[in-house]
């Protein structure tokens, strides 16, 4: 059998017209022989040393040890070559398989893409739970000192509330804790004030809890403090902020890997889907958040309702734009929250 | 054993003796031959399948594969990619790019649990940013390095002698003055990057040369510069007299924020649609202007004929087919750009181009190109 194609010696950029030969009238059906037009000795046993993967369109570059490359078009290697290939070749003919699809492969490809993405989004989150565990609280508390001593220099000035008000709100909280399980995270208060944030209240990773003066302003109520405390210590009992952090993580990396297939389109389509995945994320979180204020203020006998006043004050603030919803949303709704009060 | 055969004829009947040998051209041949196309012999359906194959296998395990997707995304460009009828070939394969994305991919989970340890560092992540920053010149110069040693023609490979201050200062630094100019310099900087380019790359021992007029890269700056004065003016112009045309703000609810997100929606739409249209017209008359003024060997010419409003309208249809098929047409919009790009880039060989030798065998590592492609990172001809 002749295989046509063309042969350049090894290191340069000749070509010269050759043939495989296997299994010729004269020749031992072990041994593979090159011939070569123009070249001089124009006939020498070979040895296949590396066969380069089927990619469509491509030719197949067979490299010959110490003689240099025979290049073959063709869409299938010929049989006939097969003795005589390195053990490794045939591994990469797997993806060979994938070239041959037709179109009804392709539709059975695209299911099991979609099947995988929806793996991976059920996944993921859970994964990043899943790793949280396992960070130690230090750790975390590690990251919220840090968080805090950022957020000191960029954003945050000292609280200027008075030491009884002060005082007030500490016996609130000490009461709260009181409430708590024995084994859970012991939460820590801190008072500061910032223009930037308006009226809020939120947990950092580990254990602080952040209450801003204009918060306490903007409330003007015990029960909605409670509340609004009871929310942020549901936050830190529940490890929220690591949770986050390792989620994103997760998700981060995991995009990162399977779109890091290098596309700009769909790189941005991967970073809105992160996006979206780790805002409901968020809701869910605020939403468990909201169950534990409310268990709370039921525990110490104070109103719940007064939780709901305090959104519709909110809502009465901020006008139309809280009304609306999007998918990118950290908190769930005002009257889906308020709701949960009622 | 048999006995090994001494001669062709021995073998079989000499399949060559009827042809007029071609491959020892007698003295009066011409050495110099005809500007000859490129060829692109890819298919946006054999694409399509390479590339959502490498999707799904990613996809399935858990992204290990890939450094092994690359190398088949690469290597069905450079393949199909013919010059003289041979194909270029890219000879890197997943387990050497896999180094590099395994190290990469240890800097990305540093980078994400670097919060969680207390080194009492203020800006620890400030101090990384900066780090990644001073990697990037180091990273690129290393990818095009291991790249070049790994695309072959025939069976001679390029090789890249660039530095890390060369590439800091050339590819980096030059288009960032050229920016921070507010455009000035940018046809310096332009001309800076492509000759760096050129100069820096061999085929085999021969290094490449360049010759090109600033006074070119300053005429395309300003073709470009008309181009999307002019795109803006035909486009805000009806937007504005929409606008203050009574008939229709009666049409539209004046108060419904619907009105906003629509208005803000078809000005990023603008704004993008300017963006990729004034840069790919620049691109085109840059890549013409540095092609044009290749030369190998002192007799290989290069031509590049790529027409600045095709290359915008393609890449302008190109994003609007990808926006409205939910990217599932993008093979086919890559292959199409890439086919352009290859079918109006024409070599003139000398002496069949058998002249070539290759003198090095080391690849180097695939730590750069991993940065490199996570970093977004790329440097097309």
């Amino acid at each position: 059998m002749q295989i046509t194609g063309s042969f350049t010696p090894q290191q340069t950029s000749k070509r010269y017209p050759a043939l495989l030969l296997v299994d010729e009238p004269n020749q031992s059906s072990d041994q593979l022989m090159l011939a070569i037009d123009g070249h001089d000795p124009a006939l020498a046993p070979v040895t296949i040393v590396h066969v380069s993967a089927m990619m469509a369109g491509a030719d197949w570059r067979i490299t010959l040890a110490g003689k240099g490359v025979f290049t073959l078009s063709a869409p299938d290697l010929p049989e006939s070559l097969t003795p005589f290939l390195p053990k490794g070749a045939q591994r990469g003919f797997f993806i060979g398989l994938a070239e041959r699809l037709r179109w009804w492969g392709m539709i059975i490809v695209f299911m099991l893409i979609l099947a995988s993405l929806t793996g991976i989004r059920m996944g993921l989150p859970a994964a990043g739970d899943y790793l949280a565990r396992y960070i130690p609280i230090h750790w975390a508390k590690n990251a919220g000192d840090s968080t805090l001593r950022q957020l000191d220099q960029l954003f945050l000035s000292p609280s200027k509330l008075s030491l009884a008000k002060r005082r007030h709100i500490d016996q609130i909280f000490a009461n709260m804790k009181a409430k708590l399980p024995p084994d859970a995270i012991q939460p820590k208060l801190i008072y500061r004030s910032s223009s930037s944030f308006g009226p809020n209240a939120f947990a950092l990773p580990g254990n602080i809890v952040i209450l801003l003066d204009e918060m306490v302003e903007f409330a003007d109520d015990d029960d909605v403090i409670t509340g609004v405390l009871a929310h942020e210590i549901g936050h830190v009992t529940n490890q929220h902020g690591v949770r986050a952090v390792a989620q994103s993580a997760v998700i981060a990396i995991a995009v990162g890997l399977v779109f890091g297939i290098d596309d700009s389109f769909v790189e941005e389509i991967a970073t809105l889907s992160t996006s979206l995945i780790l805002s409901s994320q968020s809701r869910k979180f605020e939403t468990e958040a909201d169950r534990v204020s409310l268990e709370i203020l039921q525990q110490l006998g104070r109103d719940p309702a007064s939780m709901a006043k305090f959104f519709d004050k909110v809502a009465a603030e901020c006008g139309e734009g809280c009304t609306r919803s999007s998918f990118f949303d950290s908190h769930p709704r005002l009257d889906q929250r308020r709701a949960l009060f009622e | 054993m048999a006995e090994t055969p001494k001669s062709l004829d021995d073998v079989v009947k000499n399949p060559f003796a009827s042809k007029a040998s071609a491959a020892s051209p007698d003295e009066n041949s011409y050495l110099f031959q005809r500007f000859e196309k490129l060829e692109f012999t890819g298919t946006a359906w054999s694409y399509f399948k390479i590339y959502f194959i490498n999707i799904l296998l990613t996809l399935l395990t858990l992204g290990l594969y890939v450094p092994w997707a690359r190398v088949r995304r690469r290597r069905y460009f450079y393949s199909n990619t013919r010059i003289m009828g041979d194909g270029i070939d890219y000879l890197a394969t997943g387990f050497d790019l896999l180094k590099g994305w395994l190290l990469v991919l240890a800097g990305f989970a540093l980078f994400y649990t670097l919060p969680f340890f207390d080194f009492s560092i203020a800006y620890l992540d400030m101090i990384f940013l900066i780090a990644v920053f001073i990697a990037y010149p180091w990273a690129l110069n290393k990818s095009l390095q291991f790249n070049a040693r790994n695309i072959v023609w025939r069976d001679v490979r390029f090789t890249w002698h660039g530095s890390y201050w060369g590439v800091a200062v050339n590819l980096f630094l030059a288009p960032l003055v050229g920016f921070l100019t507010l455009g000035l310099l940018l046809p310096l900087a332009s001309r800076m990057m492509k000759h760096y380019i050129a100069k820096n790359y061999s085929f085999g021992s021969e290094r490449f040369e360049i010759t090109t007029n600033l006074g070119d890269f300053y005429k395309a700056w300003f073709k470009t510069f008309l181009l999307g004065f002019g795109i803006a003016v035909v486009t805000i112009m009806p937007l504005g007299l929409a606008y203050f045309n009574q008939n229709l703000l009666e049409m539209i609810d004046m108060n419904s924020p619907l009105r906003w997100t629509i208005i803000l929606i078809m000005l990023q739409l603008l704004m993008v649609g300017l963006f990729l249209a004034t840069t790919n017209f620049y691109r085109a008359q840059t890549r013409n202007l540095m092609i044009n003024g290749l030369r190998l060997d002192d007799n290989i010419r290069f031509r590049s004929d790529l027409s600045g409003l095709r290359l915008a309208w393609i890449v302008l249809q190109n994003a609007a087919l990808i926006i409205l098929s939910f990217s599932l047409l993008l093979p086919w919009a890559h292959v199409r750009y890439y086919r352009y790009l290859t079918e109006n880039t024409y070599i003139r060989p000398y002496n069949d181009m058998t002249q070539f030798v290759d003198n090095e065998r080391n690849a180097g590592h695939s730590v750069g190109d991993a940065f490199g492609e996570a970093a977004g990172l790329e440097i097309t001809l």
